[in-house]
């Protein structure tokens, strides 16, 4: 069932026009923030609005302009759409708190463009997931890209300005020189670009091309890092704690495992991979790898966002490998892996970025005993790891149940093994940190004596965030009604 | 009076170009007005004509001067001058008019300040050079093309020969080669008149492709024409004269010529192929069209990597213009559907980037004296809105979407993949992210290279944007650039795949 509907355009500029006026009130912060907050309920007041419909099997569509014969800039609502959408915008709000309580005591004089470039980041993040057909998506895509370019040189020191160039060439090179072609290739021989159940390839397309597809596409959307263009990712850690938290660990690398799940099941089809084993092959070898070595790597970062950036890299391999498998509980695991990985590692990033305010510390190896000075932070560090490892009670264990669950559905069951492991190693780079945080001695004297919690706008939303990862356990099945609705589309055969 | 329209777009600028040089003496800051009056009036007339044609069920509209070529006073039809409108020269003679309309305003601050006392002399060439180009849009005689070709090319000369320094040597080149590249062109007219005896190209289209296929004369013509337009649009390896004279030229003749003149050779050398040989023709000696593709991807390959070696903003634009000449050309060659509609969409969408990214030169050089790269510095806090201009227009130029650009490189590629031209492929990405390395540069030092000056220790940058005559055309321009990337498919749909003859299938 198609309706038409103007709501999903305006969720999706409603923060554009935001960032318009928070540019103009940048002499009136409490205004300026008042807008945010205002936008941030608008837009989850309108996507409630669309959950009742969106869970019964409606799917709601708006076209603004025709831009290409037969593709549109074109919305679609369903139910993966709506469940990445609900994300980004419900954790829009706890990092603006905190970042009201990280920026204003400094003094910070470009909060003014942070914000605004902020809300057109949040804006491209939920049009890709509006996106109906995949140029709607590559524009949103290349939005994102240019939009979190200010936040990533927000200090505009040398250091900044050598990350953001990082930035921005893996993404515009990929997006241009793989995504782009690929697509065009895509239109050349199809004629359509539109997200359909069954995929826009006919019986006739070659496996050839399809493999050459599928690997331009895969590498192509490198927000979702997969090696080796992954290294813009640790890169981008230069940038102040609210930005690494909600954008590089939900938003912008979200977008990129989002484009991979859409373009598989929307353009290739699940039943295609399903049938060309030589695909999926591809897809989960190239995840498995990068899952496998991030891992590895990250077990040796001393630096705190260093490590936890290859965690997420190995994460987002999780979600890619999941859709790789093909099979109907794959995907699902795959999915519900964006918001419950989402909560786990945006609480971690916070938590970074209080512990360095608390008490000026990057290095893990600074860490030990500090625990015992700021518990709150650690106990939603602790949270925040245990969801990212997959432990009940924590979301994560969810969707790692529905990624096991769908190896053994599927022809590459070697991944269960994968999975395995990477657990394994999730754990091992993670729980050291919180054990020798609260039972070691102290390893740094200065460290120590100068901790202390940092302020209640800083710790309340570590513990909101904290309380999520706990919170999607409980409410799992909720969050499944709006896979099984997209899974009734995408995956239906299946 | 409506049916006078398609001669009123040449007439405006043309008279204007005389009435301006007139008036002048009795009161030289009359040249102005009378100037923009004229141009005015050809904007408005390109624009209803283009809106007449949308609306109506003609496909192209006629004009006998004087009457002469019309059935009551020349029954053959082969005596008269004759211009015409159709759905191809309809959008190119309705964007060099408006352009050519906002690039006057936008020049009378920086000619009053680099040519004083001279401004009369300069508007009048302005305008003769603008009636030239809208001339060789519109004429519907190979002849006549000729004719107002050297009429834009000789007002051309004068006007880069203005600037200082090393511009009459820049311009002394140009000269050289545009008169070589006119030569070429009148001699394969000749070839041409020779076997078929008519100049008219609706007579020629019909002429050619049934009768003079195998015509040994007729093809040597078509050769000659296509290198001399090839000089004119400055395409790979005719292309030496280029960058000089449109960077040592006065800023304004840089803002005027740059986006039209070679845009304008484009349109001559896409009339030829489409219309008087017929893509059938271009398709019949695929050696001539692969090395002509191998051409087009060395042009945009040249243009990039030496627009990446300067340190100028000017010479960087104009290294661009190769590079884009390199698309258009090369779409044109591959001769199918989409490389076609990408080389036409192309044309508008370049013209319009182009001139933006002059006007945004203009404007930095009027308010900083220069346009060393290094020099700009914390330009964003001393120009923000001439600066955002900027950024926008790279990204056009690079081929982000929404804008105008990414379109076009659609069209091409998509053009490319379909007849398998791999390199040309190569070669537009390639250009993209040279590009996009530019846009890095330009950013790195305008914006964060001087912190912000609100921060306490810093000196103080004073925002100081170009006057507002120069500025609203700017950004008028620039906007445009969005607006015809929104609405590509309406552009397509209602004007260039109308304007795509029959394209034979493989």
């Amino acid at each position: 069932m198609e309706e038409t509907l103007t709501t999903p355009f305006w969720i999706v500029f409603i923060s554009s026009m935001a960032a318009v006026l928070i540019a103009l009130c940048g002499r009136a912060p409490n205004l300026r923030e008042a807008i945010i907050f205002l936008a941030a309920i608008c837009k989850l007041a309108l996507l409630s609005t669309l959950t009742s419909g969106v869970l019964d099997g409606k799917l709601y569509t708006f076209t603004l302009i025709n831009l290409l014969p037969n593709v549109g800039l074109s919305f679609k609502v369903d139910g993966a759409g709506l469940l990445f959408a609900f994300v980004s915008v419900t954790l829009w709000i706890p990092v603006t708190i905190y970042s009201i309580g990280l920026l204003r005591p400094k003094k910070d004089l470009s909060q003014t463009r942070f914000y605004a470039c902020f809300s057109i980041a949040i804006s491209s993040a939920v049009g890709v997931a509006f996106s109906a057909n995949l140029l709607t998506m590559f524009i949103f895509y290349e939005i994102l890209s240019l939009s979190t370019y200010p936040l990533v040189t927000h200090n505009q020191d040398d250091e900044a300005i050598k990350g953001g160039r990082k930035y921005l060439t893996y993404l515009l090179t990929t997006s241009v020189g793989l995504a782009l072609p690929a697509m065009i290739i895509v239109y050349q021989h199809t004629g359509s670009l539109d997200f359909t159940g069954g995929g826009v390839f006919n019986d006739k397309t070659s496996n050839t091309l399809l493999t050459i597809l599928v690997v331009m596409f895969l590498f192509g959307f490198a927000k979702a890092g997969l090696m080796p263009f992954h290294a813009w990712l640790p890169g981008a850690m230069v940038a102040p704690a609210p930005v690494s938290s909600l954008l590089h660990a939900v938003a912008v690398v979200k977008v990129g495992v989002f484009s991979i799940i859409r373009i598989t099941t929307g353009i290739f089809g699940v039943d295609l991979l399903a049938n060309t084993p030589s695909l999926t092959t591809i897809i989960c070898v190239i995840a498995a790898i990068t899952l496998i070595t991030a891992s590895l790597i990250a077990l040796t970062q001393d630096n705190l966002k260093a490590r936890l950036a290859y965690s997420t890299i190995g994460q987002l391999s999780y979600i890619i490998l999941g859709v790789g498998l093909a099979s109907a509980s794959g995907i699902a695991g795959a999915m519900l892996h964006i918001p419950m990985h989402a909560v786990g590692k945006i609480t971690l990033f916070l938590c970074a970025g209080a512990i360095y305010e608390a008490c000026g510390a990057k290095y893990i190896s600074q860490m030990n005993g500090i625990g015992r000075k700021i518990p709150f932070t650690f106990t939603a560090f602790f949270l925040g790891s245990l969801c990212v490892i997959g432990l009940p009670p924590t979301g994560g264990f969810i969707s790692k149940w529905h990624l096991l669950n769908g190896t053994l559905d599927s022809i590459q069951q070697w991944t269960f093994a994968i999975f395995l492991i990477s657990s394994f190693l999730n754990a091992a780079y993670f729980i050291p940190i919180v054990f020798k945080g609260f039972f070691s001695a102290p390893s740094d004297e200065k460290v120590y004596n100068k901790a202390s919690e940092p302020s209640m706008l800083m710790v309340a939303p570590m513990l909101i965030t904290a309380t999520g990862c706990l919170l999607v356990f409980f409410f799992s099945n909720f969050l499944y009604q709006f896979v099984e609705q997209f899974l009734n589309v995408y995956a239906k055969t299946n | 009076m409506i049916e006078h329209l398609p001669i009123l777009i040449i007439l405006g600028p043309l008279l204007g170009a005389v009435f301006a040089s007139l008036t002048s003496w009795y009161r030289p800051k009359l040249s102005f007005p009378v100037v923009i009056f004229g141009l005015a009036i050809s904007s408005l007339s390109a624009i209803l004509i283009v809106f007449k044609l949308a609306f109506s069920e003609l496909d192209v509209i006629h004009y006998q001067l004087g009457g002469w070529g019309t059935p009551e006073k020349d029954e053959y039809g082969i005596v008269g001058i004759q211009i015409s409108v159709d759905y191809l020269n309809g959008l190119i003679l309705a964007t060099v008019s408006t352009i050519g309309l906002l690039t006057a305003v936008f020049s009378t601050r920086s000619v009053e300040r680099e040519l004083t006392g001279q401004q009369r002399y300069f508007f009048s060439l302005f305008s003769l050079l603008v009636s030239g180009l809208l001339g060789i849009s519109i004429t519907g005689d190979i002849f006549n093309l000729y004719v107002f070709m050297e009429i834009a090319a000789l007002s051309s000369y004068a006007l880069i020969a203005y600037g200082k320094g090393r511009s009459y040597m820049a311009s002394f080149n140009y000269l050289m080669m545009g008169t070589m590249g006119a030569c070429l062109y009148l001699l394969g007219v000749g070839f041409v008149f020779v076997k078929t005896g008519t100049l008219n190209i609706e007579n020629l289209s019909q002429i050619i492709p049934q009768t003079l296929q195998n015509s040994q004369a007729v093809f040597v013509g078509f050769v000659l024409i296509m290198i001399g337009a090839w000089a004119k649009m400055a395409f790979f390896p005719l292309h030496g004269w280029l960058p000089n004279a449109y960077s040592y030229a006065p800023t304004a003749s840089g803002a005027l010529l740059a986006p039209l003149a070679t845009k304008v050779s484009v349109y001559a050398m896409l009339r030829i192929m489409i219309t008087v040989y017929s893509i059938d023709y271009v398709l019949k000696s695929p050696s001539i069209q692969s090395t002509v593709l191998l051409l087009s991807t060395i042009s945009i390959l040249v243009g990039s990597f030496f627009s990446i070696t300067q340190s100028n903003l000017r010479k960087i634009a104009c290294y661009f213009i190769i590079s884009e000449i390199g698309y258009m050309v090369g779409g044109a060659w591959l001769a199918n559907e989409p490389g076609l509609k990408g080389a036409i969409y192309h044309v508008v969408a370049d013209a319009a980037m182009t001139s933006a990214f002059f006007m945004i030169i203009g404007c930095i050089v009027y308010r900083t004296g220069q346009t060393e790269l290094k020099k700009l510095d914390g330009l964003f806090y001393k120009m923000p809105l001439t600066f955002v201009a900027l950024i926008i227009t790279m990204a056009a130029l690079i081929g982000v979407p929404p804008t105008c650009g990414f379109f076009s490189k659609f069209y091409l590629i998509q053009g490319a993949v379909q007849a398998g031209t791999w390199h040309f492929v190569i070669a537009l990405l390639i250009s993209s992210l040279i590009k996009a390395i530019i846009l890095f540069r330009i950013i790195e030092i305008g914006y964060n290279k001087v912190p912000n000056p609100a921060k306490e220790g810093n000196k103080t940058i004073t925002r100081e944007e170009a006057p507002l005559s120069m500025l609203i055309p700017t950004l008028i321009v620039t906007l445009s650039l969005i607006l015809i990337g929104l609405f590509t498919d309406k552009l397509v749909t209602n004007f260039i795949a109308k304007a795509l003859p029959e394209i034979p299938s493989l």
